[in-house]
């Protein structure tokens, strides 16, 4: 029996020393943060991989910014494109500019890739100001999403002063992209979020969390339970300015050329694709709530319309796995 | 009340104890550790919650107990400092650091927990 | 008849004191990290576990009833209240282990599983003074440590039974 008890003391101190020795190593994890796409950019990723992944990653997304989407980086593809109106484009990004294309069209063209010249005269990432009434009319007579087609990996532009922009949706096709290149790699679970724009992989079921417009960073709204998809938000406190006591901010409306006013804060999108779920949430940001849900309803996509007064509405899909956490708003449908 | 000491079942009882609680360590060690928020639970309300990985510089919390407490959050970290009851219990508990970690002022009825489950990311 | 329910009275108050000297003895014990505030090594279920079998549950039960009274008047109404649970439950098991299971589980045995019962108790009744599940947190910590105690309670416990049945013969009449 002594024996026994010796023994008994031996395993459970072996166990309890192999517990308190993986606590350090355990499940090999990688974090980053790093800036790019102007904004803040953090990845967490679990599995064998993951360190190595973890590396590779804010090049890979720099390089995007730099080589595709970026409108401002003078040698991206974006930039060429508008300098030189049109031309042909990598596969990837006639990829992007079809997908984009095919969510402006059901929209209405409340999303419109082709606001650069608009944008510019807000200048929200520069010294924001409310651009002359005339100067707004003659940059929007340069607008609309049909002035750009694409045959192939050819884009033309029907209006050569026509400034494609893909801001609402560089960040949602950056995810995509990140989603592709982790794909053979061995990992568990990954979570990648651009700016809040955010990426969850594996079978992991995380928690993403809506940020309270009227709170500090890192309070949220509301929480969801998802995994295995991408989530974008739009919120008309990212970038914003004040004059005369009004506000301003910078999700414009493509019919106006102004800033959205329909009582909404922010619209959150959970789809598949990143670059689905960035672009409807500007799109239906700009169509409001009831149309904003049919869009919604028609690319397959789940939905969460939050109302200045504190009202929210979510689609059936997402119900569920929707919790409000903060007492000021509450779901009304 | 003749008894003998030890038998063979309890030698089995033992290790099925350590075992299983060793396994129920092991598995919060094992588990993915993610964004940290700080809970404060006054009484069974929530008074506080603290993003504690969004913190940029210390914060000292006083939740309205009686005793009082003073709690003093740091990124990645929350703390009791000081409680004015006698036990001092909650503030040998030290830094809780990661999720699940839990201190309890029963005087005060207050609990601060960290809780790595409550948000992953926030999409804005 | 009557002599003998004195006698079994006056057992049962020497025994209740020797639980209130021990469990004050466990109180001079600093408090232990990583442990809910409250748990202790229950050094008193050694008296406490001799009672319930020799006097029965319902005296047994009068003495976790009087050392808790001594907690709540030395520690407060909290550590009254986690105290009583803590006894309540292992002074039950004790009780029906040794009743039933005698041939079953060793001293040892018996007494870790009332160690565990007893901060189970104890740990359900911080659950309901704070309002929040989040204690549940210190389970396995505390499983390990009753399974460490009630090794030590029942080794302790068979060292001092013929002690303790010895100071029983003076009341057996």
């Amino acid at each position: 029996m002594k024996k026994g008890l010796i023994a008994l003391a031996a395993v459970a101190a072996a166990v309890l020393a192999a517990v308190l020795l993986y606590d350090g190593v355990a499940a090999k994890e990688a974090q980053q943060t790093f800036f790019a796409m102007d904004t803040v950019c953090s990845l967490t990723l679990t599995g064998r991989d993951a360190p190595a992944a973890a590396e590779e990653i804010p090049a890979q997304v720099t390089a995007l910014e730099t080589g595709l989407f970026s409108r401002q980086a003078e040698s991206s593809a974006v930039a060429q494109l508008n300098r030189s109106g049109g031309g042909t484009v990598s596969a990837q990004l006639a990829q992007v500019l079809s997908e984009t294309r095919e969510i402006s069209e059901k929209s209405g063209g409340a999303l419109d890739c082709t606001l650069g010249g608009v944008s510019d005269l807000w200048d929200f990432s520069g010294e924001p100001h409310i651009p002359q009434a005339a100067q707004l009319q003659a940059a929007l007579a340069h607008t609309g999403y049909q002035k750009l087609r694409l045959s192939g990996n050819t884009v033309t532009y029907d209006d050569s002063a026509a400034v494609l922009d893909l801001g609402a949706v560089g960040k949602g096709a950056a995810l995509d992209a990140v989603r592709e290149a982790l794909q053979d790699k061995r990992l568990r679970s990954g979570i990648v979020s651009l700016g809040g724009s955010i990426l969850l992989l594996g079978r992991r079921t995380f928690t993403v969390g809506i940020k309270d417009p009227a709170g500090n960073a890192g309070d949220c709204l509301a929480t969801m339970r998802l995994s295995d998809c991408c989530i974008s938000t739009s919120g008309s406190y990212e970038r914003f300015f004040e004059e005369n006591g009004e506000r301003y901010h910078h999700i414009l409306d493509p019919a106006t050329g102004r800033p959205v006013q329909n009582g909404l804060v922010n619209v959150t999108i959970v789809a598949q694709s990143g670059l689905v779920s960035d672009a409807l949430s500007t799109a239906c940001f700009v169509l409001g709530v009831e149309d904003g849900a049919a869009l919604a309803a028609d690319c397959g996509c789940e939905a969460v319309f939050v109302a200045e007064n504190g009202d929210v509405t979510v689609t059936d899909g997402l119900r569920a796995a929707l919790k409000v956490t903060n007492p000021d708003y509450r779901i009304v449908n | 009340m003749e008894h003998k000491l030890l038998k063979k079942t309890d030698l089995a009882l033992l290790l099925a104890a350590v075992l299983l609680a060793c396994g129920v360590l092991l598995w919060r060690a094992l588990r993915p550790q993610t964004q940290l928020t700080a809970v404060i639970t006054v009484n069974g309300v929530v008074t506080e919650t603290v993003a504690l990985s969004a913190l940029d510089g210390p914060r000292t919390i006083t939740p309205e107990t009686d005793p009082p407490l003073e709690i003093l959050a740091e990124p990645g970290a929350i703390a009791v400092v000081h409680a004015g009851c006698r036990d001092q219990r909650c503030v040998a508990c030290g830094r809780l650091t990661k999720p699940g970690d839990t201190a309890v002022c029963l005087p005060a009825k207050t609990v601060v927990t960290v809780s790595g489950g409550a948000v992953d990311a926030i999409t804005y | 008849m009557k002599q003998r329910g004195t006698y079994r009275l006056a057992l049962a108050a020497v025994l209740c004191a020797q639980a209130l000297a021990l469990s004050f003895l466990e109180g001079l014990l600093p408090p232990i990290p990583w442990l809910p505030p409250g748990a202790k090594p229950g050094l008193s279920n050694i008296i406490i576990m001799f009672a319930a079998d020799s006097l029965g549950l319902p005296m047994a039960l009068t003495i976790v009833l009087i050392k808790s009274g001594f907690a709540f008047l030395t520690r407060g109404a909290s550590a009254a209240l986690m105290s009583l649970a803590g006894g309540v439950l292992s002074a039950i098991a004790m009780r029906l282990l040794l009743r039933y299971a005698r041939q079953t589980f060793g001293l040892i045995g018996i007494s870790v599983i009332c160690a565990l019962c007893h901060n189970f108790g104890q740990l359900l009744a911080a659950t309901v003074l704070t309002g929040t599940k989040q204690v549940l947190y210190y389970a396995p910590m505390l499983a390990l440590f009753g399974a460490l105690t009630g090794v030590a309670t029942g080794v302790i416990l068979r060292a001092v039974l013929p002690a303790l049945e010895k100071q029983k013969r003076y009341f057996d009449r």
